[in-house]
């Protein structure tokens, strides 16, 4: 099996993990077969980059992105971009995150994440609603956290990703996520039907598959009822439910040879696409290892083109022992000391660690991180005063060529959350309608 | 439309196969809103739970006893079993008959798999779909009707079941809402009082008590290990199972009312908290005792080590947090953001001066004082208890100040202390009100509306007197028109 040119949907046709581990696979160089897609991460962190409410910060590479200077020449940092402050005169503080990634600040200063406003989409749905759909999973949400004592005001600061106004929950379980990845497809790849054995097989899996389909249109059927009953909000929330069905739909459909699992991208003697053994540990420092391996293999066996990873959040106030830490992260970002550059430090080290794995992994004539855009911000700027001018944000990646890194860019206040339309454009899916449009106005010139 | 919460899914999957234990396969987390588990806004059917009940579905439906479940023994044809099963099995969890359609679309997948295999296949296949049907994982509460919305007899038993017990109606509820008979208040509150009365029950008032209360989740709760070194290990969880405890006790024990809730002076004590509640060790090792301890010390939910510590920082108390879970979750006040541009500041722990002293720069400066004038005075009256709750007189060698003052409420006033700040707060109408109101919240499963707000000031009147009985407040809502009724949003 090693040795023959498989399609990488194969992998993903249900093949349990120590599959993976004991037949490693490989993928050609995509320059034969075809140009490399280009994906979108998004990493962002809670509590900014500043001490003093100024400047790049502690955004610089000498200070807390020290684990990422050696993939500067890969690095566009750009500086001076803002969230502006909203109608009443609020500074956006942790709301800033939601605004960049939805391009809409319409509700941040009122409340709460779970009051969001109709069809407020973030810009990773956008895109994915564009160019996922022959992928297994048109985007994929990884949260890394703490498990935090229940808060009063419902802020649930762990979700980052809105499609139409229904708030999508981040896997913050590494297993929960590797079972989705590696265990989710449920059925054998078809066998070939050469033999008579093997056309019983496939008669069987063939069955089998339309019992499950049959099990699927009940619900999609079901849950449509339901939408010709209730109001639009609730209408909202089963376009979710059908997507969810939709996804297991494509399982199916992979499993039976049809269109929906893979992207028919030839894969032959090079870097592996397989499972990562996970740490053990529910800790902070083991979850970030694993989630980003994690994403790391959902890019590189192409199970999907979208994928976010959020670090923390704000309501996490993780002490960050395993760096000497004797404090929660919201008691250092108020009141900063080395220990809050430390826990930034350790946060851009985690995002040095996604980037690298992108790094060596040959593609085409280069890297997958060429054939990348990977977002890195956080949801404010200064955590001391809760201030986002300027907020921290650097593009790595070259999105196939399109980008221009190893520099900076100075924009001068304008707002970031007009990043969104240049990545948008960077995916070959331009966003139209995106956010509030008195908020997202044109793409930033990055130069 | 109400997603079922992950502890009422597997409830409602355990009683439905009749299983030893709830079925703990992995869900993805609730998200709380309003500090409840159970708000609809929060809950979805997103990808990946979906793929989660298609999985526990899958696994459920093939280790499912299909003897017991759906038996077919000949001369039966076994195409009969299977509709019979699906409209007996169906009832159940779609907690409705279901209506043809839904009787032909299960038969359907029936059908489909024993072409080409067995009966019990086919069955199987039926509970896979059942055990994901939007109609189990959601409650409708849709009704009949135009803008107000009467609900059916079969969606207010299960409203009332979910509520109670948190479950599936059981088979007298079901009967009842066959027979149309939960139409009435006085229907609808018998089964209430019968469903209260159950043994099971009780874990879920319980729940909605530590979810108002905030107390129902203290896994992530992180102590400084300097100051609190028995915290991680031993005492964070032995204080769990002791708020527990004390809120069972009260409700099941005692008279249930908020005032018994808010001026007990007992704990259920074990060793590792001895020291926490300044009383001697029970001498029982982890087992938890029920203990006296000071009249001058503690007095019920606010005055407990797992509140305060929840209500804390993770190295010293903090008034500002305190204060502010007395205005809105104790008497339901909604406190404004803080105003534009202001330096979110706290000062520095500094060992000479007390946590009182150094947050007096809120009362000093003008863009401060306008709420923290509201919010302070009250959260400083807790003073008295460090950061995992232990009663204290000196801190950083100074003594500790814990006069406090409670404004725009019916119990206004200078106080002293944890205990007359709750005992305080057991006498007032606004927090015996603000009950009602989170009762109302856990019930609905959604913020306050008007209606809640006037059922909570009828319901004083009616309960008040006596305590404000929990239990009563309970079944009061229930009664209510708000319990079945609907108003449609478009």
């Amino acid at each position: 099996m090693s040795k023959a040119l498989i399609k990488r949907r194969t992998l993903l046709r249900g093949l349990g993990a120590a599959s993976f581990l004991a037949a490693p696979v490989f993928r050609a160089t995509l320059a034969e077969a075809q140009a490399a897609p280009v994906r979108l991460i998004i990493l962002t962190f809670p509590a900014g980059a500043s001490t003093d409410g100024g400047g790049q910060g502690l955004f610089t590479f000498d200070q807390m992105l020290t684990p990422l200077a050696p993939f500067s020449s890969d690095i566009l940092l750009v500086e001076s971009v803002v969230d502006p402050k909203t109608a009443s005169g609020i500074d956006l503080g942790h709301g800033g995150e939601r605004a960049m990634l939805t391009g809409d600040a319409r509700g941040i200063a009122e409340d709460a994440v779970f009051f969001v406003p109709p069809g407020l989409t973030s810009v990773d749905q956008a895109i994915a609603q564009s160019i996922g759909k022959n992928n297994r999973f048109a985007s994929l949400q990884f949260g890394v956290s703490s498990i935090g004592p229940p808060q009063e005001d419902g802020k649930s600061l762990a979700v980052h990703s809105w499609s139409n106004g229904v708030p999508i929950q981040a896997v913050q379980d590494p297993a929960t996520m590797f079972t989705r990845l590696f265990s989710g497809a449920p059925m054998a790849p078809a066998p070939t039907g050469s033999t008579p054995a093997d056309a019983a097989a496939v008669a069987t899996l063939q069955a089998l598959n339309a019992q499950r389909q049959s099990v699927l249109d009940l619900l999609k059927a079901q849950v449509t009822d339901i939408q010709g009953l209730v109001g639009s909000a609730e209408k909202r929330r089963l376009d979710e439910h059908l997507s969810a069905l939709r996804e297991l739909e494509k399982s199916i459909m992979s499993a039976s040879g049809g269109n929906g699992g893979g992207t028919g991208i030839v894969v032959a003697p090079g870097a592996s696409c397989g499972a990562p053994s996970l740490g053990a540990g529910t800790d902070v420092p083991a979850v970030s290892a694993a989630m980003s391996e994690l994403l790391y293999q959902s890019i590189n066996c192409d199970a999907t083109r979208v994928a976010s990873l959020q670090l923390l959040h704000s309501g996490s106030d993780v002490f960050f022992t395993w760096i000497g830490g004797t404090r929660g992260h919201h008691d250092m970002q108020h009141a900063p000391a080395q220990d809050f550059l430390d826990a930034q430090k350790w946060l851009m080290s985690q995002v040095a660690v996604v980037i690298k794995r992108l790094k060596d992994t040959p593609e085409g004539s280069g890297s997958m991180l060429d054939n990348c855009v990977v977002l890195v911000t956080s949801e404010m700027g200064d955590g001391v005063g809760h201030s986002n001018h300027p907020v921290p944000v650097l593009l790595a990646g070259r999105a196939g060529g399109q980008l221009r890194t190893g520099r900076s860019v100075n924009l001068n206040g304008q707002n970031r959350a007009n990043l969104s339309l240049n990545i948008g454009n960077l995916m070959g899916a331009p966003l139209t309608n995106f956010g509030d449009p008195a908020w997202v106005t044109a793409p930033l010139q990055l130069g | 439309m109400r997603r079922l919460t992950n502890d009422e899914y597997r409830t409602t999957v355990q009683d439905l196969l009749g299983l030893a234990a709830p079925p703990a396969d992995p869900l993805l987390p609730d998200t709380r809103a309003l500090g409840y588990s159970n708000f609809s806004s929060a809950l979805t059917v997103s990808a990946v739970i979906g793929s989660q009940y298609a999985t526990m579905a899958t696994r459920l439906a093939g280790e499912a006893a299909i003897s017991t479940l759906a038996p077919c023994v000949a001369p039966a044809a076994e195409a009969d079993c299977a509709s019979a099963f699906i409209d007996g099995f169906g009832k159940q969890v779609h907690r409705r008959p279901l209506t043809s359609a839904e009787q032909q679309a299960y038969r359907g997948v029936y059908d489909l798999t024993r072409t080409t295999d067995t009966y019990d296949a086919g069955i199987r296949r039926v509970l896979e779909a059942m055990f994901q049907s939007p109609a189990l994982l959601y409650r409708m509460e849709y009704g009949v009707g135009t803008a107000e919305r009467a609900l059916s007899a079969y969606e207010v038993a299960s409203e009332l079941s979910y509520l109670f017990i948190g479950s599936k109606p059981d088979s007298e509820l079901m009967q009842a809402a066959d027979a149309n008979a939960l139409s009435t208040p006085a229907q609808v509150e018998a089964q209430a009082r019968r469903l209260l009365a159950l043994p099971r029950a009780h874990a879920n008032v319980v729940k909605f008590l530590e979810e108002w209360f905030l107390v129902s989740d203290s896994a992530g709760l992180l102590k400084d290990v300097s100051l609190f070194p028995d915290f991680a290990s031993t005492q964070r969880a032995a204080m769990d199972a002791s708020a527990t405890r004390f809120v069972d006790s009260v409700m099941w024990e005692g008279d249930g009312t908020v005032k018994t809730l808010l001026s007990s002076p007992f704990a259920f004590v074990n060793s590792s908290l001895a020291q926490v509640y300044g009383v001697p060790d029970p001498g029982m090792g982890d087992t938890l005792v029920k203990t006296d301890v000071s009249s001058m010390q503690r007095a019920g939910m606010l005055t407990m080590p797992l509140l305060l510590a929840l209500q804390a920082k993770d190295n010293e108390s903090a008034p500002v947090r305190r204060g502010k879970f007395v205005r809105t979750r104790m008497l339901c006040q909604e406190l404004p953001p803080p105003p534009p541009n202001v330096k979110i500041d706290p000062p520095a722990a500094d060992p000479n001066l007390t946590t009182r002293e150094r947050f007096a720069a809120h009362s000093a400066s003008p863009a401060c004082s306008g709420c923290h004038s509201i919010i302070d005075p009250i959260g400083f009256g807790l003073e008295a208890y460090d950061a995992i709750g232990t009663y204290r007189t000196v801190e950083n060698g100074r003594p500790v100040d814990s006069s406090g003052e409670l404004t725009g409420t019916d119990v206004d006033g200078k106080y002293t202390g944890g205990v007359e700040l709750a005992t305080r707060l057991a006498t007032s109408a606004l927090v015996r009100q603000c009950a009602a109101t989170q009762a109302a919240r856990y019930t609905f499963g959604r913020d306050t509306i008007a209606t809640d707000t006037q059922l909570a000031a009828t319901l004083d009147t009616q309960l008040g007197a006596s305590g404000m009985d929990v239990r009563e407040v309970l079944v009061a809502i229930t009664k209510s028109a708000s319990f079945t009724t609907r108003t449609f949003v478009p």
